[in-house]
Formats: C-alpha cells, sequence, structure tokens
C-alpha cells in the first residue's frame, strides 16, 4: 500500500500512541490530538492498537494512491472524497492505483485520522514515530517533520487482518459538543471559591492560539491567590491560570513541567473531542466526579 | 522539628490515570531525595502498571497505564508508599558527578553586564563563585534535556529579564533566582546568560541520551576559548 501526497495547505502528521518513558527527560509524549478517533481508526482495520495513523488538520490535502490497499478515516468530516465520489468515515474502504483522496472543506471537526493496514511505516525514534516538530522527533524523517507534498507514506501490508463496522451511535457529532467534563484538581482548593466557580458558570471562546501544545481559551479572568508555584509535573488536559487569569488546557504536545497554578484536568474523553473544536467557537466546563470520568472511561475501554 | 509544622505529604488522583505525590513545599535537598526515593520505590513496586513517571523538586508524577479497578486501594498504596519514604533514613546511593566544561567569555556571556548590575559583583567574582561548588540536578524539563540546577550561592542570584529573549543560543549557562541551567537547544528563554558549555545537553544519537539525570551532582569547570571550540563549542549568536 503506497500513497503520495500531492497537494497540502493543511498539516499532515504522524501518529501513534505516543512517546511515552521519556518525559522525565523533559521529552513530550506527543501523540494523536484526538485519542479515540485514533484508537477507532486502528480497530476498524483489525490493526495493533498503537499502530501509526496520519492525522491531517484542515487544508485542502489530495493523495495519489500509486499501490493498492485499504485505508479507514476517523475523526473530522474534511469532505473526504474518492475520485471525486463522496466516501463514507468510520469505514473501511479499498483503493487501487491511481486513485485520488482528497479532503477539503471542514464539516465536523478539525482533524481527520487516516489509516491503513498494518500501519504506516516510519523509523522509530524514542520507541515511537510519533511527529514532535517542536523537538524534532519522530515522523517519516525522524526528526519531526510533516508529511510533505512528494512524501511517500508506505504499508507493508495491503489487505487487513479483518474489517469492522463502527456502530454509528458511537461516532461523534463534533459541532455539537461544547461542554466539557473537568476533574478539579492540582491548585484547584487553593483558588478564592469565587475565582474557581469562574471556571464553570461562564462560556469561553477558544482564542487563535491554539496548536498541539496548548489552547488558550479567552473569558472573564480567573484569579489566583497562588502566585509563585514550585514547578511540578503537568498532564494532557490540565488547565492553567498564567497570571492574565486566560485558561490554557494543555494538549498532546504539552511540556512535562508547569509552574502556574491549575484547577484540575479535562476528562480525556472530552479532551478528544475538545481538540476537534476550532479557534472561535465557544465552549464551557462541568465539574466531575473522579469515580464518574473513571467509569466513563472503562466503558470507553470495554468497547475494544 | 515538632509534628505541628511538619509538612503533611499528599497523595493526589488527578485523572484516570495520574496520580500526583507531594512531599513538601519548599525546594530541599532532603525533599529532592524523598522524590527521588519515591521514584525508585514506586518504578520497583508497579513496575509494568506504569507507563511514565515524571519527578520535580517536591513532587512525583506517576502514570498508570489503565485506571485501577480500586482506587481506594491504590490510593492506600500510594500512601504507603510515601509514608516509607519519610520512615526511610534517606542515605540513597548518590547520584554521579558530573564536569560540564563552561566557557565563560563576555562574548558568549550575552548578560554579564545586567548581572553585574544585579550582583553588585565583578563578572569575574560572578563566575569564581558560581563554580565554586556542586550543585543538584532539582528537576529536568521545560524543554527535553533542560536540567534545573540548584542552588546557586546568594551572591550570584539574578532575576529573570523582564522581556524575555526570544532566542537562546544553544549551550547558554543561565542564572535565575536560585537555579542555574544550560539551554540544550536553541530556544526562547528569559534567564541570565554568563556563559557557554560546549556539551550537548541532549543527544537523540546517544543511548543516554543526557549526561545527566535527575540526582546527579553537577560541578562547572571553566575553559578557554580554544578548548571550546575544540569541543566543539559555538559562537554562534542564536
Amino acid at each position: 500500500m503506497q500513497l503520495k501526497l500531492e497537494l497540502n495547505t493543511g498539516l499532515c502528521l504522524l501518529q501513534d500512541s505516543g512517546r511515552w518513558g521519556y518525559r522525565r527527560l523533559g521529552v513530550s509524549s506527543s501523540g494523536p490530538m484526538d485519542r479515540s478517533s485514533y484508537r477507532w481508526a486502528n480497530w476498524l482495520l483489525g490493526n495493533p492498537e498503537n499502530a501509526a495513523v496520519l492525522e491531517i488538520t484542515l487544508g485542502k490535502t489530495q493523495f495519489k494512491v500509486t499501490q493498492p490497499g485499504w485505508l479507514v478515516i476517523t475523526g473530522a468530516d474534511l469532505s473526504a472524497s474518492l475520485n471525486g465520489n463522496p466516501l463514507t468515515l468510520w469505514q473501511a474502504f479499498e483503493v487501487k492505483a491511481g486513485d485520488l483522496l482528497l479532503f477539503s472543506k471542514p464539516r465536523n471537526g478539525l482533524r481527520a485520522y487516516l489509516a491503513t493496514a498494518g500501519g504506516w511505516s516510519a523509523q522509530n525514534r524514542l520507541g515511537s514515530v510519533a511527529t514532535s516538530m517542536r523537538e524534532k522527533l519522530g515522523g517519516l524523517n525522524g526528526v519531526g517533520g510533516a508529511v510533505e507534498i512528494g512524501d511517500c507514506l508506505t504499508s507493508n501490508f495491503s489487505e487487513p487482518e479483518l474489517t469492522r463496522v463502527m456502530p454509528a451511535w458511537l461516532i461523534p457529532d463534533f459541532n455539537a459538543a461544547s461542554s466539557f467534563a473537568v476533574i478539579p484538581g492540582f491548585q484547584y482548593e487553593s483558588f478564592a471559591l469565587h475565582e474557581r466557580e469562574k471556571l464553570f458558570n461562564q462560556s469561553f471562546e477558544l482564542s487563535k492560539d491554539c496548536d498541539r501544545m496548548g489552547y488558550r481559551l479567552r473569558g472573564v479572568a480567573i484569579h489566583s491567590s497562588n502566585a509563585s508555584l514550585i514547578s511540578e509535573p503537568v498532564v494532557r488536559g490540565a488547565i492553567q491560570l498564567p497570571p492574565d487569569g486566560q485558561p490554557i488546557v494543555l494538549m498532546a504536545d504539552c511540556q512535562t513541567l508547569g509552574g502556574y497554578p491549575k484547577l484540575g484536568t479535562v476528562f480525556s474523553l472530552d479532551l478528544d473531542r475538545l481538540s476537534q473544536r476550532m479557534p472561535g467557537q465557544s465552549l464551557s466546563f462541568r465539574k466531575i466526579a473522579m469515580a464518574e470520568a473513571q467509569k466513563r472511561y472503562e466503558a470507553f475501554e470495554s468497547k475494544f | 522539628m515538632s509534628v505541628s509544622n511538619r509538612y503533611q505529604p499528599r497523595v493526589e488522583q488527578i485523572d484516570e490515570r495520574n496520580w500526583l505525590l507531594r512531599f513538601g513545599d519548599q525546594i530541599s535537598e532532603e525533599c529532592a531525595q524523598r522524590v527521588q526515593l519515591a521514584e525508585q520505590l514506586a518504578a520497583a513496586g508497579f513496575a509494568e502498571q506504569l507507563y511514565d513517571l515524571v519527578p520535580a523538586y517536591t513532587t512525583l508524577l506517576l502514570s498508570f497505564r489503565m485506571p485501577s479497578s480500586d482506587r481506594r486501594q491504590l490510593k492506600i498504596a500510594l500512601e504507603a508508599l510515601v509514608q516509607e519514604v519519610f520512615d526511610s533514613s534517606l542515605e540513597l546511593n548518590e547520584g554521579k558527578l558530573v564536569h560540564l566544561p563552561v566557557y565563560y567569555g563576555r562574548e558568549v556571556a550575552l548578560d554579564w553586564a545586567e548581572v553585574e548590575l544585579q550582583t553588585g559583583l565583578s563578572f569575574e567574582r560572578v563566575c569564581e563563585l558560581h563554580q565554586r561548588q556542586a550543585y543538584r540536578v532539582y528537576a529536568i524539563g521545560f524543554a527535553p534535556g533542560f536540567a534545573y540546577l540548584g542552588t546557586t550561592p546568594e551572591e550570584i542570584r539574578v532575576q529573570r529579564k523582564s522581556t524575555p529573549r526570544l532566542s537562546v543560543p544553544r549551550g547558554s549557562l543561565a542564572l535565575a533566582d536560585n537555579q542555574t541551567a544550560i539551554y540544550p537547544a536553541v530556544s526562547p528563554g528569559g534567564w541570565q546568560l554568563i556563559g557557554r558549555s560546549p556539551i550537548k545537553m541532549i543527544d537523540w544519537q546517544s543511548d543516554s541520551l543526557m549526561p545527566l539525570r535527575t540526582g546527579d551532582k553537577v560541578l562547572f569547570e571553566a575553559i578557554n576559548k580554544a578548548d571550546f571550540l575544540r569541543l566543539g563549542g559555538c559562537l554562534d549568536a542564536a
């Protein structure tokens, strides 16, 4: 199976489930922004859970099929088509040499995941092919580059082990999702009551400063009484409050340590949906108890 | 120390799979040793259940592969681990001592004048004091290979730059508050620059990746310009 990238105005990054075990050296874990869609993509093709998938963020992106095989697209609806015919997402399809695969207008969500039987081939760096552009690690060339026009994506498999069907009710609607669950934590208790409640009783706007490292929100400022904090480990989903009081939600490429006070962590499955929101869109947060978060996560895992 | 003013260690669950252990609210050698011991105990005790461990100054993050089926029980186990850390005598096998060569030339010590102003000392005196003691690697983070070393002598403590540099040259030796560090790669940064090391602080090609680990000790050794260049040092502005 081989695809050649012919047209690209967005961002195409090879991702697997992430570079773990090196965060102690300051190396970000990276990996897909929307882990749920990534997992489903591999599951639909019977791939190993960790197989490399292409994350396509916005833009007009066209591939020419140079060797036949099987593909699946999950995540955002970027009006994917094959030779001009609309494709059904969340369902495996076969392609033959010469076919043209095009992604164009975003209709629902921001990031699509293009998986192939067996996963895309790339060399592991520190145990992972996940692309970290900032750290110059991973990807096709191993040094953190995006997939560019002229690059070929290859898989050593042409046929999947099996193809599965996605239950329709599990396919997310990213346009509908505007409320996201947060597990209060970190310095939550050290914020004044009326300050920390501001996280839950207002609507925020996603600013244009949103990237794979963090999403900056805009709203009524939330002030911390905790001015100086000894730098401590942070996790993906953590909500940081810098001195200007505008929250930053940490994403897949986030740093490992941080010195800003934090109000809690966006629940992992909701963070996946948050990563599909676009700058300018609104969102709100609601509190979730740890027990409920854990139950929801276990229910998700049990589907695979 | 009386029981009342002793820091109460805490075990916090961050989300389904991440737990944070807190060992103190002050940066100290003792607290750092507790974190280090906890890391060793956790790595041994939970082994394959963990997919990552991140130590910092006073905290240790444990990332589990799967949510615990019984989080109350896991909390009790982690509290027992913390208790074991506090009960132990902290006679750890000390980290290794690493000698790092530094060129303190003014053409690479881009902030020598500001450091003189803030400390009231001559730049030569600052360099002398900076090399006089070994520093502990308290944490690694911010960027791959960025090691926070401390604590520096009172006399040479300086504030960060009011406007951070957009681009700090690779290898820059820097001061901020009671910490000192080497920038492993070109990056933005607000610390005051007092020299440059030719040593690669992160090397993706090497098996060990970094010459330093949390808990190691670092001694800086002044070298001249010729040696700096011979060892691969770079005089670029950024």
